[in-house]
C-alpha cells in the first residue's frame, strides 16, 4: 500500500527522502519535547547525560572516528572532515534506548525511551576542496524518574481518610546545539575546519506530589530549571597518510578542539504546570564549560578493513558558575548544579572499532558483501560524581550495519548499543542499559554541473 | 524503483517506531539517595494541617424577614414568627421575642351572599399553618392580633423594622389562643373588627388593589407565651365566613418578623454564641504574612497548629475547607425541661469580604462561578448544605481556590483576597436543599447555636481551615 501509493502520487525518491528529511528537521524540536533521552539518575547532576553524537559510523565504532575520513558521512565532532565533501548530504538519526537502575539493595528500575539522536546537513562549496556543514542535536539530557508511593490523613466533611500519594522525581530537557562550519581540504594530506556552536536549551527537574485515587486533591508540581544559552567554536585538522605500513594503506589522525562555552541565563522555582505555572523566583548568572579536546588515528590497511581509536578529554573541574550555590528559602531554585561544581570531575573518553565491507569497493559484488560491518566499545570516566568522591565509569559495547541502497551516496544504518555505568556502592546504582538506533544518510549530488567525460 | 521504495517504507516506519516511544517507565525509587545528603530527591510529603483563624470575634448582621409573595425573588416556605423564648442556652436564660407582621391580598371577586352580606352575618378569622416551634410545646399561646395604622413596606424588611399599628384595641377576640404544637391554628376576630372594616373587606374593584391600599394588614404578637411560632407566609390567610357555610379568603401577600433580644447573656465558657433572629454572627480572620519558615510545618509538634502566615511562602495547597462546628451535644446539655423545643438550624451562611483594593479580584473571577457576590465588597460562599446543623462547611471546592489565589497573591507580594469570613445562621427549609440554596438568606429564626472556640474533649473544635499542603 505504501509501495503503491508513493508510485501514484510521490515525487521522484531523492526528493522524496529529502521531503522527509526535512519533515524529521522541522520537527525536531516537538519531537525532543515529547521524548526523554537517556534516562538514569546520573542525568540529574551537571548538564545531564552528554550526548556526542558525530554519526552514525562513528556511534557504530564506540562513539569516536575523529580521524574517519568517509565519502558516505561528515562526522560532526571534527569539522576538519567536512572539506572532502561530493555530495549534499542530509542524515537524520532516532533512537530507543532502555535503562535498568539497580542499587545494592538489588532493587531495579527501568525507563525506556525514544528520541531524535542527530540532524546534520552538508554540502560542498567546492568539490572535495571546501565544504560546508550544519547540524542540530542534543547537547545534554537530563532524563530521570523516581516514584515514592505513601498515604496520609486527609479529613474530608468532618471524616478522616487515608489518601494514597505518588511522589514523582523527574528530570527532563537539555542544552541542544547547533552548529555551524566549514572544513578545507589545504592539500592531499592536511585539511582544516572550524565550527562555531549555539548552546541553548532548559534543563528543569521536577517533584509532583500525585494523589492518584482521587480527584478530590490537586497535584502539587514544583520545578526547578535553568535556561542557558551561549556560543563556542570548535577547530578541527585532520592528516591524511597513504602507504605508512604496506603498499596501499592509509593512515589517518584527526584532532579537534572545541573552546569553553560562555553560557548565560537563568535559573527559576515554579509551582504548577502549563498555563497555570507560577514563577517563584528567577536569578540570572552564568556558565563556562570546559574545553573538550578530541584525538582519533583511523587505520585501513585495505580497502575493506577499517580500524579507529580515539581519545577525548575535558576537564570539568574548570567548569564555573555565577549562580548562589545554596537555596535560602522555600521559593529559591535548587542549587546548580545539584550538588555543587565537587559532583563534577574531569571527563576522559576512550574508544575503539573496526569496520569491514567484504566487497571493498567492488560494486558488483553481492549486496551483503557491500554491507559495512562494525563493531566498537568505548571506557568513559563519567563527568558526574554525585557523592564528589566516586569517579564513575561507563563501559559499552557498540555495533551495526549500514546498508547500502541504489542511490550511491545513500546508506541506511543501523546501530546497537549495550552496557553499564556506575556502580552499587553506598547510595550509587548501576545503570545497564541497550539501545538501538536507525539512521538515515542520504547523499545525491546538488548544486553541481555534471561533466561530460 | 519497486525495491527502493520498499526499502524507505520500512526504514521510515522503524524510525517511527524508535521515535515513538516515549517514555515507558517501570518507575521505582532506585537512585532517590544519590548525591549529597543536602541535595538529595526528597520533600513533597503532604500533611493536613488545621489552621485556626487568627481573630475570632462576634458580628451582627441583622437578617432579613420580610417577603412578599409577589415580589422576586420567590421565597418558599417563608415565615413569620410570634410570641416569646426563654432559651436556657445561656445563663441567664436568652430571652426573645417576635412579633408578626401579615398583610393580604384583595379579591377580585367575592360570593354574591358575602359581597352584600350586612356584618352581622359575617365572622373573621386568620388561619395560620404552624411550619416552627422554639420553645415550650405544652403551654397554650395567648396571642393578640391589632390593625396596622398605615400600609408597610414588609418587602426586604429586616429583623429590626416595626411598623406601627393601633394598638388600643386588638382586632382578636379577647380568648384568642393557640397551640402551638397544632399544624393549622386559628385566631377569631372580634365582630365589631367585621363590621368597622365591612366595606373595606367587600371591595372587589381594580382586581382587589383597593382593598390592598385600603387594608395595611395585622400586627399579632404573643408577650406573655413562652414559645416563639412560626407561621406559613405563604399559607396563612383571613378567612370570612358566611352563615358558617360560606367562605372567602384572603391569602396572605406579605408578612414581616420584628425581633426583639432582651437580654445580652454571656455565652457558655468555651463557647461562642451565635443567634438566628438577632442576627448576631461569627467573625473569622486569618492573617498572611511574609514569615519564611519552612520547619515551621515540617517541624510543628502534633497539635502545635501552625499560623497561617508562615503557609504561603513554604507549602502550597492541595485541599482546603473551612469548618465552623457546632456543639450540639452542649445545646442538649443546657435544655433541661423536656417539652422545651429548640430546633436546630437546618443551614449557615458565610460572608466573605473583598480585600478593598482595586486589583482584588471579584468573585465570579475567584471562583469561577457567577451569582456569588452578594454586595460590592461581599462574596456568598457555597457551603456543603449536609453539613449542617453539625457545622457551616466551606468545601474543597470553593476554600481551595480561596487560599490558594491568596498563597499566589501574598507570594507576589500582593494581599490576600479576602479579610474577614463572616458566619451566620441561616435556617432553611430542609437540610440538604443543595449548596446553591446556601447563598440565599435564611428563614426567619429564633433559635441560638454554641460554636466551640478552644479544643476541649468531645467537642468538635473551634472553627477552623483545615489545609492539605506540601511544602514547597
Amino acid at each position: 500500500m505504501c509501495d503503491g501509493a508513493m508510485r501514484v502520487s510521490l515525487p521522484p525518491l531523492p526528493v522524496r527522502v529529502l521531503l522527509v528529511a526535512v519533515a524529521l528537521l522541522a520537527a525536531a524540536p516537538t519531537a525532543h519535547g515529547q521524548s526523554n533521552g537517556e534516562g538514569t539518575i546520573y542525568s540529574r547532576f551537571g548538564l545531564g547525560s552528554l550526548s556526542g553524537f558525530s554519526s552514525s559510523q562513528s556511534q557504530a565504532l564506540g562513539g569516536g572516528a575523529y580521524g574517519l575520513r568517509s565519502l558516505n558521512y561528515n562526522p560532526d565532532a571534527n569539522p576538519a572532515l567536512w572539506s572532502d565533501q561530493v555530495f549534499t548530504r542530509l542524515s537524520g538519526s532516532v533512537g530507543m534506548r532502555a535503562v535498568r537502575a539497580e542499587d545494592n539493595r538489588g532493587n531495579s528500575g527501568r525507563l525506556t525511551s525514544g528520541t531524535v539522536q542527530a540532524l546534520q546537513f552538508n554540502f560542498p562549496l567546492n568539490e572535495r576542496t571546501l565544504g560546508l556543514g550544519l547540524s542540530f542535536q542534543p547537547y545534554s539530557r537530563s532524563n530521570y524518574k523516581l516514584t515514592t508511593t505513601d498515604s496520609t490523613d486527609v479529613p474530608a466533611s468532618g471524616q478522616v481518610g487515608q489518601a494514597r500519594y505518588e511522589r514523582i522525581f523527574s528530570g527532563s530537557g537539555g542544552l541542544q546545539r547547533l552548529r555551524g562550519g566549514l572544513g578545507y581540504r589545504v592539500n592531499d594530506r592536511l585539511r582544516i575546519g572550524a565550527s562555531a556552536d549555539l548552546l541553548f536549551g532548559v534543563i528543569e527537574s521536577r517533584r509532583r506530589t500525585e494523589w492518584p485515587n482521587t480527584q478530590a486533591l490537586r497535584d502539587v508540581v514544583v520545578s526547578d530549571g535553568v535556561q542557558l544559552s551561549g556560543l563556542t567554536g570548535t577547530v578541527g585538522a585532520h592528516l591524511a597518510l597513504a602507504d605508512v605500513l604496506s603498499a596501499d594503506d592509509a593512515l589517518s589522525l584527526g584532532a579537534s578542539v572545541t573552546m569553553p562555552a560562555f553560557l548565560s541565563g537563568e535559573r527559576y522555582r515554579t509551582l504548577d504546570e502549563d498555563l497555570a505555572r507560577d514563577t517563584l523566583s528567577v536569578q540570572r548568572g552564568d556558565v563556562t564549560l570546559p574545553w573538550t579536546a578530541r584525538l582519533g588515528a583511523a587505520y585501513q590497511p585495505n580497502e575493506r578493513w577499517t580500524f579507529v581509536m580515539d581519545g577525548l578529554f575535558e576537564p570539568w573541574s574548570t567548569f564555573s558558575t555565577s549562580f548562589s550555590s545554596e537555596g535560602s528559602s522555600p521559593t529559591t531554585p535548587a542549587r546548580f548544579p545539584v550538588g555543587g561544581t565537587s559532583t563534577l570531575a574531569d571527563r576522559w573518553r576512550l574508544s575503539g572499532g573496526a569496520e569491514v565491507v567484504p566487497a571493498g569497493t567492488d560494486n558488483l559484488a553481492g549486496y551483503f558483501a557491500q554491507v559495512a560491518y562494525r563493531l566498537g566499545a568505548y571506557a568513559e570516566r563519567m563527568y558526574v560524581r554525585p557523592d564528589s568522591e566516586t569517579s564513575l565509569y561507563e563501559f559499552a559495547a557498540t555495533g551495526g550495519v549500514s546498508l547500502p541502497t541504489s542511490l550511491s551516496g545513500t546508506r541506511i544504518d543501523f546501530n546497537l548499543t549495550a552496557g553499564t555505568r556506575g556502580q552499587t556502592s553506598d547510595t550509587l546504582v548501576r545503570d545497564t542499559f541497550y539501545g538501538v538506533s536507525l539512521h538515515i544518510n542520504f547523499g545525491e549530488r546538488w548544486f553541481q554541473r555534471r561533466k561530460l567525460r | 524503483m519497486s525495491m527502493r521504495l520498499s526499502w524507505l517504507c520500512a526504514v521510515l516506519v522503524g524510525g517511527a517506531a524508535l521515535f515513538s516511544l516515549s517514555a515507558c517507565s517501570d518507575s521505582s525509587d532506585v537512585g532517590l539517595g544519590v548525591g549529597p545528603e543536602a541535595d538529595s530527591l526528597g520533600g513533597g510529603e503532604p500533611q493536613t494541617v488545621d489552621v485556626p483563624p487568627a481573630h475570632l470575634d462576634t458580628t451582627r448582621e441583622v437578617p432579613l424577614t420580610g417577603d412578599n409573595n409577589r415580589e422576586s425573588p420567590a421565597r418558599s416556605n417563608w415565615r413569620f414568627l410570634v410570641g416569646a423564648v426563654e432559651d436556657p442556652i445561656t445563663t441567664p436564660a436568652l430571652h426573645v421575642e417576635a412579633h408578626g407582621y401579615l398583610d393580604v391580598a384583595g379579591r377580585s371577586s367575592l360570593p354574591d351572599e358575602i359581597a352584600t352580606a350586612v356584618a352581622d352575618s359575617l365572622t373573621a378569622e386568620l388561619r395560620l399553618p404552624v411550619t416552627y416551634l422554639h420553645g415550650v410545646s405544652d403551654a397554650p399561646i395567648a396571642v393578640e392580633v391589632y390593625d396596622l395604622s398605615e400600609e408597610a413596606v414588609m418587602d426586604s424588611a429586616r429583623a429590626d423594622a416595626s411598623f406601627p399599628a393601633d394598638m388600643g384595641m386588638p382586632a382578636s377576640v379577647d380568648t384568642a389562643q393557640i397551640s402551638p404544637t397544632d399544624s393549622l391554628v386559628t385566631i377569631q376576630l372580634r365582630p365589631d373588627w367585621v363590621a368597622d372594616n365591612l366595606s373595606v373587606l367587600q371591595n372587589t374593584s381594580n382586581n382587589g388593589e383597593s382593598f390592598e391600599e385600603n387594608f395595611p394588614g395585622f400586627k399579632i404578637v404573643a408577650p406573655n407565651s413562652e414559645a416563639v411560632v412560626g407561621f406559613s407566609s405563604l399559607n396563612s390567610a383571613l378567612r370570612l365566613t358566611y352563615a358558617d357555610t360560606l367562605t372567602a379568603d384572603y391569602a396572605a401577600l406579605k408578612s414581616a418578623t420584628h425581633i426583639e433580644q432582651h437580654t445580652a447573656a454571656p455565652a457558655p465558657d468555651g463557647h461562642t454564641l451565635l443567634q438566628g433572629g438577632a442576627g448576631v454572627g461569627l467573625a473569622l480572620e486569618w492573617v498572611y504574612g511574609s514569615a519564611d519558615i519552612r520547619s515551621k510545618i515540617t517541624d510543628t509538634p502534633a497539635g502545635q497548629r501552625p499560623r497561617l502566615d508562615s503557609l504561603p511562602t513554604t507549602a502550597t495547597t492541595s485541599r482546603a475547607e473551612i469548618q465552623v462546628p457546632v456543639d450540639t451535644v452542649a445545646m442538649n446539655d443546657r435544655t433541661t425541661n423536656p417539652d422545651f423545643s429548640r430546633p436546630l438550624p437546618n443551614g449557615y451562611r458565610v460572608l466573605a469580604t473583598r480585600r478593598p483594593d482595586a486589583n482584588t479580584p471579584t468573585c465570579s473571577s475567584i471562583f469561577g462561578v457567577l451569582g456569588l457576590a452578594s454586595d460590592d465588597e461581599t462574596c456568598a460562599l457555597p457551603l456543603v448544605s449536609t453539613a449542617a446543623p453539625g457545622a457551616a462547611l466551606v468545601g474543597n471546592e470553593y476554600a481551595l481556590s480561596l487560599f490558594e489565589r491568596s498563597f499566589q497573591r501574598i507570594r507576589a507580594g500582593d494581599s490576600s483576597l479576602f479579610t474577614t469570613f463572616r458566619v451566620f445562621i441561616a435556617d432553611r427549609s430542609s437540610p440538604d436543599a443543595g449548596s446553591g440554596t446556601t447563598l440565599q438568606p435564611g428563614l426567619p429564626t429564633t433559635v441560638p447555636v454554641l460554636v466551640p472556640d478552644r479544643t476541649a474533649d468531645g467537642a468538635p473544635g473551634p472553627p477552623r481551615a483545615t489545609l492539605t499542603v506540601t511544602p514547597l
